[in-house]
């Protein structure tokens, strides 16, 4: 009852276009006797990772889960007011954030033989690891392409936007990226590392292009038809979404696709860090990566899985150069104050008259 | 028997061993000095080369550093932090601080030092220093790069701080310890292993030698033929000398032996038929002159007897005494003086005619034996009446002693003989042991001095003894 009803808020939420900016509680009760309780704090969509978490219930059945589930960026802001009250493990895809309270020192380092499995890229420190990877995409509602084929890169999406013109207006939707995490993270990371960024910037802004706070707000209104386009949407999402609306078609750039993780480190105050290390490993065990390749329709982040989805399956489905952005220092650059303010105020200026949805 | 060699001891030390040890002690001596220089200068290494990415990532920073509308925006370039991602485990922390400290951006509440320590300057823009302090829980190096950013409107001093964890540095400077001490070990054991080949290649003429001698049988004293070098080959010459020496006087003893055995059973067997004839003769009379004979016999064998002994001590003394500093003159006059009177009860002259003040080294022991002889044989071949010369003279480089008397001499064909032992001249009937003239020899001999017989006219013997300047001190 209580999953249906929090379901419903959720969808409620979205509906009412707050999304889950109020952290939103799922109790999982332990599945034999409760000897464990386990606090995640996660900003990872609750109904896309339950699969993952009534597999590790099955398998330590004393363990009770109480999942929080945030923003990503109240999931951080949350993290810093609360402490040292800290949950046992944090979860979430907005990287730059993550590595940020890792760097100032909240995280606890673990090893073992399942996080010594990730690449290079995917942990650092032993203290955060990657445990999906997040392909940003764009999906295109090709209902309104008349024929003309599907842009496999940026550029022939830009030709496309600048070809179509006012059938486009206003129709085109991207991530709020002063209030979603995972938006400014990535739009933030392309900035730094590609020119066409700034032309498709002005495009969107003379587009009057939407800002969506979540993917499935921005997915939902693909299905609809209020937006024929919708760019760096999470790919695990986006190919759920193509799976029931044959209308929709995932897109990952030729020119390069950049792919986020959600990573998760147990904190250095966790009140009960052993389950915590526990939940990580089976994250990262084969049974985990199988669990979310298959039935969470998240991509698993170690290349050996080869499910449905995941790392592996995209490398043989696409023909994009998938680029991880790898966990690390220079992720900081993102989290500073003013670097933020300095991004913000282009993205502000070019969408100067607001159309937000 | 004096000739058994001692057993040697155990020994308590090998030189193999102390050389060893010597060697392993400067080893390690060298070892620790390296190391310990290897250990800091890998730190001193891996300090200077994370400091660099650390001066290059403040530096990449200070040149986004630019003024917005009178205000100072710093533009946080993805690539200072790449920089310091070549540290790939270490955190990093950071801030700007505008004119009058004010906060920009970055960590609030970074820890300055309160003196600036060995600031440097690089061009005319930019000073900066290094410090070290804790922050976050661990260790951080932290670099502080000043940069007077002057434009129409601004003027003002802007500090960029950074900070790294030390993780790599510390990994950097463990990896060249580690090769330090690999290196360090390796030529350890590589020193070790040509020491311990050197040495043993060293002393293996030494072994060599040692097998030479074990194997030798105890009555083989011909001279060692071992390959050695230089620096024991005087050792082995010693040995040769000392065995050629052993040997020589074995032989003498020998000699000796079985010549005393003959002298003196020749002598026991005529006394015993002697007193034989005494026992069975019936006449008072000839029983009295045979037991006198007995008598003059058993004296003469006294003589002997004394005469072998006394070259038994002085070929003694000769060996184990060592030569001193003596007057020669004086010692020839006081062996006349003391042979003065047995001269007189014989009705013969003892004349002495010598040079004062001749010291030469030698036995005073052996060469009064010798004089002894000399005088006394001189005396006793004398007829009543005549004299004995004794003379002692410089002579060119030596000096000359001479023994004159007017006896019957010495032939030619006997001259050569008459100093072998036991030699008595056929025609001879005076006592005497025939051993005088061989112990003047043999004292001769040790002083290096030559013999000479010569005849005196119309009759007599001279004997001359000649000693070289080598002596004479």
């Amino acid at each position: 009852m209580k999953l249906i009803g929090a379901a419903l808020l959720c969808l409620l939420a979205t509906f009412v276009s707050c999304s889950v900016d109020a952290e939103e509680l799922h109790d999982l009760p332990a599945a034999g006797r409760e000897t464990a309780v386990l606090e995640v704090h996660a900003g990872a969509d609750f109904a896309a990772i339950k699969p993952v978490l009534a597999a590790f219930q099955r398998r330590y059945p004393g363990i009770r889960l109480r999942y929080h589930e945030f923003g990503t960026l109240e999931l951080y802001h949350a993290f810093l007011e609360r402490y040292p009250q800290t949950p046992d493990l944090v979860m979430s895809s907005a990287m730059d954030l993550q590595v940020k309270l890792v760097n100032d020192g909240y995280a606890h380092p673990y090893r073992s033989a399942e996080t010594g499995r990730l690449p290079e890229w995917a942990r650092w420190r032993d203290e955060i690891f990657g445990i999906t990877y997040e392909p940003a995409v764009f999906v295109l509602n090709t209902g309104f392409l008349d024929n003309e084929s599907v842009p496999a890169s940026r550029a022939e999406l830009i030709d496309l936007i600048r070809r179509k013109g006012d059938q486009v207006r206003g129709r085109i939707g991207t991530f709020d990226i002063e209030r979603v995490g995972i938006g400014y993270l990535v739009w933030s990371h392309d900035n730094q590392r590609t020119a066409s960024n700034g032309r498709l910037l002005e495009l969107f802004a003379t587009q009057e292009a939407r800002l969506f706070t979540s993917s499935a707000a921005m997915l939902r209104a693909l299905v609809r038809g209020d937006i024929v386009i919708a760019y760096n949407v999470l790919g695990s999402y986006a190919h759920a979404w193509a799976k029931r609306h044959p209308l929709l078609t995932v897109v990952l750039a030729e020119d390069y696709t950049t792919v986020i993780m959600r990573t998760a480190f147990v904190p250095k105050m966790a009140r009960n860090p052993q389950d915590a290390r526990r939940f990580l490993d089976f994250l990262l065990s084969d049974e985990g990566q199988q669990v979310l390749a298959d039935e969470a329709s998240l991509y698993p982040v170690r290349g050996d899985i080869v499910g449905e989805t995941g790392a592996s399956r995209l490398r043989l489905t696409f023909n994009s150069p998938l680029r991880p952005i790898p966990l690390g220092v220079p992720l900081l650059v993102q989290t500073d104050e003013m670097k933020r303010e300095l991004i913000l105020e282009e993205w502000r200026r070019a969408f100067d008259s607001p159309d937000r949805q | 028997m004096w000739l058994r060699l001692r057993r040697p001891e155990p020994a308590r030390w090998s030189i193999r061993r102390k050389l060893l040890l010597l060697t392993l002690m400067l080893l390690g001596v060298i070892s620790i000095f390296a190391l310990r220089a290897a250990q800091s200068y890998s730190q001193r290494a891996a300090g200077l080369s994370y400091d660099r990415l650390l001066t290059g990532a403040a530096l990449q920073i200070a040149e986004h550093i630019g003024l917005h509308d009178g205000r100072v925006v710093v533009d946080l370039p993805r690539a200072a932090f790449e920089t310091l991602a070549l540290a790939p485990e270490d955190r990093v922390f950071y801030r700007v601080l505008g004119p009058g400290d004010a906060h920009i951006t970055g960590y609030a509440d970074l820890p300055l030092p309160a003196v600036e320590t060995d600031v440097r300057h690089s061009g005319d823009a930019f000073r900066q220093y290094f410090f070290d302090a804790a922050y976050g829980g661990e260790p951080v190096r932290f670099l502080v790069l000043s940069r007077l950013l002057t434009e129409t409107d601004f003027s003002g001093t802007i500090r960029i701080q950074l900070g790294q964890t030390t993780r790599a540095r510390q990994a950097l400077a463990g990896e060249i310890s580690l090769r330090a001490v690999q290196l360090v070990a390796v030529l350890f054991l590589i020193a070790l292993l040509l020491v311990s080949a050197g040495i043993w290649m060293t002393l293996r003429p030494l072994e060599r030698l040692n097998r030479a001698l074990a194997q030798r049988s105890p009555v083989d004293l011909s001279p060692l033929d071992v390959a050695v070098p230089r620096e024991i080959s005087r050792l082995v010459q010693t040995l040769n000398h000392l065995m050629l020496q052993l040997g020589g006087t074995l032989n003498r003893l020998q000699r000796f032996t079985s010549e005393a055995a003959h002298q003196i059973r020749t002598p026991l067997a005529g006394l015993r038929s002697q007193a034989q004839n005494a026992r069975a003769e019936e006449d008072e009379t000839l029983r009295w002159r045979q037991l006198g004979q007995v008598i003059e016999s058993a004296d003469r064998l006294s003589d002997t007897v004394d005469q072998l002994l006394k070259q038994a001590v002085l070929t003694h003394r000769l060996r184990s005494e060592q030569d001193e500093r003596l007057a020669l003159d004086e010692l020839v006059l006081d062996v006349c003086r003391d042979l003065a009177v047995p001269a007189l009860e014989r009705d013969v002259e003892l004349a002495y005619d010598g040079t004062a003040g001749i010291e030469l080294r030698g036995n005073r022991f052996a060469l009064r034996q010798m004089l002894q002889n000399l005088v006394e044989n001189a005396i006793r071949y004398s007829e009543p009446g005549s004299d004995v010369q004794v003379k002692l003279q410089r002579d060119g480089s030596g000096v000359l002693l001479s023994v004159t008397d007017r006896g019957p001499g010495i032939p030619d064909a006997e001259k050569p003989l008459v100093f072998e032992r036991f030699y008595r001249s056929p025609g001879n009937s005076r006592s005497g042991s025939g051993l005088g003239l061989a112990i003047v020899q043999e004292v001769a001999g040790h002083h290096r001095a030559s013999l000479r017989l010569k005849d005196n006219t119309p009759q007599g013997l001279i004997v001359e003894v000649h000693f070289p300047s080598g002596r004479l001190s």
